[in-house]
């Protein structure tokens, strides 16, 4: 088991380096040199900007200069201050994190929960109207745009009703109220960028827990269990279940980059301070620092979170866990 | 024919007969400016409709298809274009190839797709060219992955060794063999790939980073509609319903020709 | 002799492709207590699909069209699924062929057993069932039962996995066993050993086994009466003895006439 983590740590490395690179040939994918570029064709880029980005990336240096001291520096976590603002943009990202990471955390959690039931209820009685029905919902929930749906929402509670404020994440008399009253203000603000984010979700992985449970339900050991006399609820949660869910692990892991990107839509729709947001409006603003530390820092976490994934479930599969 | 497959080829039909023949079904110039009809609600004049400048909302939703299936159809077309060779190259030459095109393929994988599109859009010129550009450009990894794993399959098959015997090269046996064969998935994925493509191309439109006004493309008509949110529905509603519509032809489609080709 | 089982005029059929194919047709069988009886057939002639029909765990797509199957004066095909998952199990147990497949692959061996005990309520807790988990692995002689009831069925060899699902199957002392091809994924010697354990079993704990096959060879050698199985029908029934010195059937004599030449 220790190998094997530490295997797949050394892996990571290789893996790390072609995300530095690949940032790297981002910024400098324009022909030409992108300063002079972005000038030419965005008069939103001013020379004052141009000059900073030289001064940032050396962008008058020959290239492998420039790329070994674009390494050098993000393998101290430096890079750099923001245009807009001039503060250091990791600690900007920092400020911002706990949202974003609060939001998709509990959307998971929630796309985990409904997506089970969802998933189970739908295999077990597969082919019945409720199965249907649920496979009509999963289409539509897959071809949803998160964008149109947050504007209905948006629209119907939060114009219509007025039920929830349409955008932030606090009132502004927020200061003024009891605790109790603070937890619900947040809550209100949050219940919409969190259906938004679950709907997505939920269609994929509730169709993918039905798959697989219909799968495991074909297996001998489901018949095995039917043999000696288990109710067909228990085999199902009991035997089926645990089989299900191994494999969800690593969805969950893979399910991360998309999870970061969507924060993207939702969090500018509804105004909400998280990471998401602070990535368009860097990219509204050409503030270059900002947007490649987003997407190293971005793809790292993916990165690790692929990482956990595949260790998590190596620990819950006990044909892993107890190689013969 | 599988309900599904029927299904999504009805409603990419109707919208490829919009799309192509616009300029003859629409009433009005899309981006003719009328002032006295702005925010016009849905009447005999304009049947959807008029936006905040007073421009028919349904020529501008017709010349907005064209949008989304060109850029969904040429983005995929890239991505399938890319994931062939690379996949079929790994999985063929094996070796160090397979690995530094697979690790490859690992690392584009890290990166969360949209914050990827965003950033290269922010360092080029938003324009649909560039959009296809960039959505091919970050949607090949799954059919590399697709045609890697079954090309490895088929190679050990007998028709390959038989080819093999006879003495083909290896350009001609992935071109005139493997790749016949490791078609069927791929077009499956294809077909699914077009709608996420179209999903993308608005969601980038919305934000501002895709079709730039004034020309109409279903996500930028939408950013419009933000503005007069509780005003003008029409101006939400048909669009995103396009794009929902749309989207859901194409997982139909793909979903459909997948159940045939299990059969 | 009392009967314990007796099926009349069964039939299933199943679809398949949307092709209806009558996988049993018009079997009768009668099992009596404290014998063993070999259902032996080529694979497809319908034996596996007459085994599940009796306590109703046949595959979806299978249904049953006609008969009966009346098991201690009761007949099961009429029984409400509640009544039956109080007879599976308990007084009607089965072992299949692969041993590992029907464990479930992430659950421990003990707690698999543990389940069923308590299910038909044969021990007051946990703990004690856990003990009777233990009681019954050494039951069906397996070296460090301890170590076994914490072990995952892939830790464990074809041989033992049969034997975990002997003694599942044995937990609640049922009155049938049914032993579906158990030893056809084993190696020779293994089956020996696993079938000289039946038999000694059989006469220590006193039940009756449905012995399903299609290893004519075999059943002689286990069963007193053997019923040979063709196409979905039961083409000739009799004592063992019976059907080796006096054939009816032609297929049954191409069943004895393989067996010589092997």
């Amino acid at each position: 088991m220790l190998t094997y983590i530490i295997k797949r740590l050394l892996g990571m490395f290789p893996l790390l380096w072609g995300i530095i690179t690949i940032s790297f040939m981002v910024i400098h994918l324009a022909p030409g040199k992108p300063s002079a570029l972005t000038e030419a064709m965005n008069p939103r880029v001013s020379s004052e900007v141009r000059e900073r980005l030289n001064k940032l990336y050396g962008l008058d240096r020959p290239l492998p200069i420039q790329y070994f001291d674009w390494c050098r520096k993000i393998v101290t976590l430096d890079f750099g201050v923001s245009f807009i603002d001039g503060r250091p943009v990791i600690r900007k990202i920092g400020e911002r994190l706990p949202l974003t990471v609060f939001i998709n955390l509990t959307s998971l959690f929630i796309i985990l929960f409904l997506g089970i039931i969802i998933g189970l209820k739908c295999a077990s009685q597969a082919g019945s109207l409720y199965d249907h029905f649920m496979s009509l919902l999963v289409f539509i929930g897959f071809a949803m745009p998160g964008f149109w749906l947050s504007l209905l929402l948006m629209d119907f509670f939060g114009l219509k009703l007025r039920w929830l404020p349409i955008s932030g994440i606090t009132s502004l008399d927020f200061e003024y109220f009891t605790f109790w009253g603070k937890a619900g203000d947040l809550l209100r603000h949050l219940a919409l960028p969190l259906f938004v984010s679950c709907f997505g979700g939920l269609a994929g992985i509730s169709r993918y827990i039905r798959q697989n449970t219909l799968e495991i339900l074909k297996t001998p050991y489901i018949r095995a269990a039917r043999a000696r006399g288990l109710t067909r609820s228990a085999v199902l949660i009991q035997h089926a279940l645990p089989n299900t869910l191994l494999p969800v692990v690593t969805i969950l892991g893979l399910s991360i980059p998309g999870l970061i990107g969507g924060s993207v839509i939702f969090e500018s729709i509804f105004a909400l301070p998280g990471v998401g947001r602070l990535f368009y409006e860097a990219v509204m603003a050409r503030d270059y620092p900002m947007i490649m530390a987003e997407l190293v820092i971005g793809a790292a976490l993916t990165l690790w979170g692929n990482f956990l994934a595949d260790i998590a479930y190596s620990y819950v599969d006990p044909r892993i866990r107890y190689k013969r | 024919m599988k309900p599904k497959l029927l299904a999504g080829i009805i409603i990419i039909g109707i919208l490829s007969v919009g799309a192509i023949f616009a300029p003859l079904l629409a009433k009005y110039d899309p981006n003719k400016i009328v002032l006295e009809d702005v925010l016009a609600g849905p009447t005999q004049k304009h049947i959807l409709g008029a936006d905040q400048l007073g421009r028919d909302l349904f020529s501008r939703m017709l010349f907005g298809a064209r949008v989304s299936l060109l850029v969904g159809v040429i983005a995929v077309g890239i991505a399938v274009l890319a994931g062939l060779v690379l996949g079929s190259l790994a999985g063929f030459l094996g070796g160090i190839t397979d690995t530094l095109i697979m690790r490859f393929v690992d690392i584009m994988l890290c990166f969360p797709a949209f914050f990827l599109i965003l950033a290269v859009a922010a360092i080029l010129e938003p324009s649909i060219f560039n959009i296809m550009l960039i959505i091919g450009l970050t949607s090949w990894m799954g059919i590399a992955r697709l045609v890697r794993a079954e090309i490895l399959s088929l190679k050990e098959k007998e028709f390959i060794l038989a080819a093999r015997a006879i003495g083909l090269s290896n350009f001609r046996i992935i071109l005139g063999h493997l790749i016949p064969n490791a078609l069927n998935p791929v077009i499956v994925n294809a077909a699914l790939g077009v709608g996420s493509a179209i999903l993308l191309e608005s969601s980038l439109s919305f934000l501002g980073l895709g079709v730039q006004p004034p020309q109409a493309s279903w996500g930028n008509i939408l950013a419009e509609s933000k503005a007069v949110l509780g005003a003008a529905w029409w101006m939400s509603v048909c669009p995103g319903l396009a794009i929902l519509l749309t989207v859901l032809g194409f997982n139909l489609l793909g979903e459909g020709l997948r159940e045939t080709s299990n059969q | 002799m009392n009967k314990l089982l007796e099926i009349r005029n069964l039939s299933i059929q199943f679809c398949q492709q949307r092709q209806i194919i009558q996988a049993v047709e018009k079997v009768d069988l009668d099992l009596f207590e404290d014998e063993i009886l070999a259902l032996v057939g080529e694979s497809g002639s319908g034996k596996t699909m007459t085994a599940l029909s009796i306590t109703k765990i046949l595959p979806q797509s299978a249904t049953i069209t006609e008969g009966k199957v009346i098991f201690q004066g009761r007949d099961l095909l009429k029984t409400a699924e509640r009544d039956l998952e109080a007879i599976r199990g308990k007084e009607i147990s089965y072992i299949f062929q692969e041993a590992q497949a029907s464990l479930n692959p992430v659950l421990p061996i003990g707690r698999q057993i543990q389940e069923s005990i308590i299910l038909h309520h044969q021990a007051k807790d946990k703990k004690e069932a856990l003990s009777m988990a233990g009681d019954l692995l050494e039951l069906v002689r397996l070296p460090h039962p301890q170590r076994i009831l914490r072990s995952y069925p892939h830790q464990l060899s074809g041989g033992m996995n049969q034997r975990v699902m002997i003694a599942l199957g044995l937990s609640s002392g049922p009155k049938l066993l049914i032993a579906d091809e158990p030893t056809s994924s084993l190696d020779v010697t293994v089956e020996a050993q696993i079938i000289r354990m039946l038999l000694e079993l059989k006469e220590k704990l006193r039940f009756s086994i449905l012995f399903i096959t299609h290893n004519l060879a075999l059943a002689e050698r286990f069963a007193s009466r053997i019923a040979i199985m063709f196409k979905g029908k039961i083409v000739e029934a009799g004592l063992t003895k019976d059907i080796f010195s006096a054939p009816q059937h032609p297929h049954t004599r191409e069943l004895i006439n393989s067996i010589i030449r092997i």
